[in-house]
């Protein structure tokens, strides 16, 4: 066997292989464009595998209907390779039943015509009809390299590479068969010979590399996308709302699908975003009840995943050529369903925020409103006692005024207490805004006014710091803790120290203690409790005062707790570190 | 001796009954008192219509911010946005703490927003100030 005979061999085993890539591309997607390339490679591998089997002239009546065979099929080629292409296209193609009379012409020409053997002598129709067959197949080849080509240019770039290729491969094969009929029935020289299979040969090898490329080359054209894909994930990793997630996903699938448009749908069929500009048609239904995988559809890739749908509408090509890109597109997939279930978790939560701050929202109101109109009787029945006591107090003895007294301090308690629960709910509910405040000025303040309530009593504030809180719950909170110390202490004199220092982890604890009666150790934590005072009746404050001092520090982060103490009370603070402001800060602002 | 005339809307009667005598209470100036109980009522007298044609506008409004047909402030915006009336103080006494009732008062134009304090006493400091401390505009005839 010569090293023709290889390449001629290598060459139909070649074709024939492309013929069966060409099966398992029908079987799995039954598409027109398919059958044809089967037909004609089938058509071409045979032929020349046949060609190569077949005796020399002259031979018996088998090996000339054999012969005639393998002429139909080279001469059959061109035209179904033009029929795929056509396939592949998406208007129809109007030359069709032109193009297909004309094969049928030439091919019964050709069965009819007895073609001479290599070495007889050439009858005078032979130079003609080979010039007719080809410039009837270059045509045909130009017109399919052309259509691929162009075709290939809005591919991504497996599916150009590969189209290209093919593009190449029609030509080259076309060249192949133009040096073969350039002799046309003389005995081509060697080197004629040598180049025309060898032509063919590389012809078959482009075919086969642009139906089915090997993996690495594959590899190598998958890089651009490859890139974009991964740019995409990440969008998909941090995406916030399902209209993110639409965005991240959408542009960069039909582009690695050589898609024009997409959508993609949540898993009750809402729309949760779309790409491109022509319509795309609601997701039909799983065609076997499968509810997760891609299903590639001869217009569209339709991506099937637990939280919903993507849909994009392809190109022709993509069946055939974007194998590699569908299988990204599933991995893709995966990562779309993770972030449109993190999308879902996200919007429950916000959801419930909403429905939190609406629920607050309401409760605030109604309470505003219970304590209105709690407090309207109230101030009736203080002012009429007031005026009891007043101008009538004359006509009542000592008991009833007593009781006139009674009453006017029952009815005042009951206002402070309305007023102390709706301030409690409101430090509990309503923000209020943080800024830089001096500590050591808020107390100040405060003790001067429980100076002023309370001469005898006295206030030493030493330098505390700064932290980041409400202004009006700073004040609140102080002003509690001293008229706490002053009403509570048990003496007139009472001597009250607000101190503070830094603890190692960046808190701040201020001190506010005191030298009264102090609290006994099994009620220092009850006290911070609601209505927990340390002496009942109308005199002793609400219960509420020190509660409320308790959710101002809680709010802070921080904590406040009454401290074991020789001698009085002993209130620590505990401001978190977050909170605490350095003293540079206080020096900026005066 | 001065004489203030003071319009007082408040739809709870004995509220302007112990209102009225706060005000009255008042020592060294001579103190008149109408009371209207709901907003319509008010912006009558204030127009001089229906049954108080031909009525002089008062030095000092007292308002309360809950009444019935029309609210407190809503008469304190069509006060304000008169030219002729809204240089007559308005004092808004009312039982409302809401942050959003004061915050609308002032940008009203409201000149005092009071929460009503429990006790004759305070009520009659109230009225003190206003009638005795603060000078009021001569309301146009």
């Amino acid at each position: 066997m010569t090293a023709l005979d290889v390449v001629a061999w290598l060459t139909g085993l070649l074709f024939a292989a492309v013929a069966v890539d060409g099966v398992h591309l029908w079987r799995r997607h039954r598409s027109e464009a398919a059958a044809w390339m089967v037909a004609a490679f089938t058509a071409l591998g045979g032929a020349i595998l046949l060609g190569r089997v077949l005796p020399p002239r002259p031979a018996g009546p088998a090996a000339e209907l054999a012969r005639e065979v393998v002429l139909v099929a080279v001469l059959a080629f061109p035209y179904l390779l033009y029929r795929f292409t056509a396939a592949l296209a998406r208007r129809r193609d109007r030359a069709i039943p032109v193009l297909t009379a004309f094969t049928a012409l030439l091919l019964g020409l050709s069965v009819a015509l007895s073609l001479p053997a290599p070495g007889e002598a050439v009858p005078a129709w032979y130079r003609p009809y080979v010039a007719l067959v080809l410039l009837y197949w270059t045509v045909l080849a130009v017109v399919v390299a052309g259509r691929l080509w162009h075709a290939g240019a809005g591919q991504p770039t497996p599916a150009r590479r590969r189209m290209r290729t093919l593009a190449v491969a029609s030509i080259a094969l076309n060249v192949a068969l133009l040096l073969a009929g350039s002799t046309a029935g003389e005995q081509a020289p060697f080197t004629l010979a040598l180049l025309t299979q060898v032509t063919a040969g590389v012809s078959g090898a482009l075919f086969a590399v642009g139906f089915s490329p090997p993996a690495p080359l594959r590899a190598l054209w998958r890089r651009p996308e490859g890139s974009r894909l991964r740019a995409a994930e990440r969008g998909l990793m941090v995406a916030n709302s399902s209209s993110e997630v639409a965005a991240g996903l959408l542009p960069p699938l039909a582009q690695l699908l050589g898609g024009e448009a997409a959508a993609l749908y949540a898993a009750d069929g809402r729309l949760l975003g779309r790409h491109g500009s022509s319509p795309v048609a609601t997701p039909p239904q799983a065609s076997d009840g499968a509810d997760r995988g891609v299903e590639v559809w001869p217009d569209r890739v339709v991506l099937r995943f637990e939280h919903g749908t993507a849909v994009v509408h392809t190109s022709p090509y993509t069946p055939l050529f974007g194998a590699d890109e569908v299988e990204l597109a599933q991995s893709l997939a995966t990562l779309v369903d993770l972030a449109l279930g993190r999308v879902e978790l996200l919007d429950r939560e916000r959801l419930g925020a909403a429905e939190l701050e609406r629920t607050n929202a309401e409760l605030q109101t109604l309470l505003y409103g219970l304590s209105h109109d709690l407090r309207n009787p109230l101030l009736t029945m203080v002012g009429y006692v007031d005026l009891l006591a007043q101008g009538h107090g004359g006509s009542l003895d000592a008991d009833g005024q007593r009781f006139v007294e009674r009453i006017a301090r029952s009815a005042r308690y009951m206002d402070a207490l309305i007023r102390d629960l709706l301030e409690l709910s409101r430090v509990g509910r309503v923000h209020t805004e943080t800024e830089p405040v001096d500590l050591t000025e808020v107390v100040r303040e405060a003790a001067d006014e429980v100076r002023a309530a309370d001469t005898r009593a006295s206030v030493t504030v030493e330098p505390l710091g700064a932290v980041s809180m409400s202004p009006v719950r700073a004040r609140q909170l102080f002003a509690n803790l001293l008229q706490n110390a002053v009403r509570h202490g048990g003496r007139d004199d009472i001597a009250v120290t607000v101190r503070s220092e830094r603890a190692e982890d960046g808190s701040l604890c201020v001190s506010v203690s005191d030298n009264g009666v102090g609290v006994p150790e099994e009620y220092r934590e009850r006290l911070f409790g609601l209505f927990e005072r340390m002496e009942s009746g109308l005199g002793a404050g609400t219960g509420i005062g020190l509660a409320i001092c308790r959710k101002i520090m809680e709010q802070l982060g921080g904590t406040i707790a009454l401290a074991e103490a020789a001698e009085g009370a002993d209130v620590r603070l505990r401001f978190p570190a977050r909170s605490v402001l350095p003293d540079a800060v206080l020096e900026s602002r005066s | 001796m001065k004489q203030i005339h003071v319009l007082l809307c408040e739809d709870d009667p004995d509220h302007r009954f112990l209102t009225t005598r706060a005000l009255q209470a008042v020592e060294g100036v001579e103190i008149t008192v109408d009371a209207v109980g709901d907003g319509a009522e008010a912006l009558d007298y204030l127009y001089g219509r229906e049954g108080y044609a031909g009525q002089q506008p008062p030095n000092l409004v007292i308002l309360d911010l809950r009444m019935p047909k029309v609210s407190g402030l809503e008469v304190l915006a069509t006060v304000k946005a008169d030219p002729d009336l809204r240089k007559i103080p308005v004092l808004v006494l009312t039982g409302s703490e809401r942050p959003e009732d004061v915050d609308e008062t002032y940008r009203l134009g409201g000149n005092s927003y009071v929460t009503k304090p429990p006790g004759l006493e305070a009520l009659e400091e109230v009225a003190a100030y206003w009638t005795t401390r603060a000078s009021l505009p001569q309301p146009v005839a």
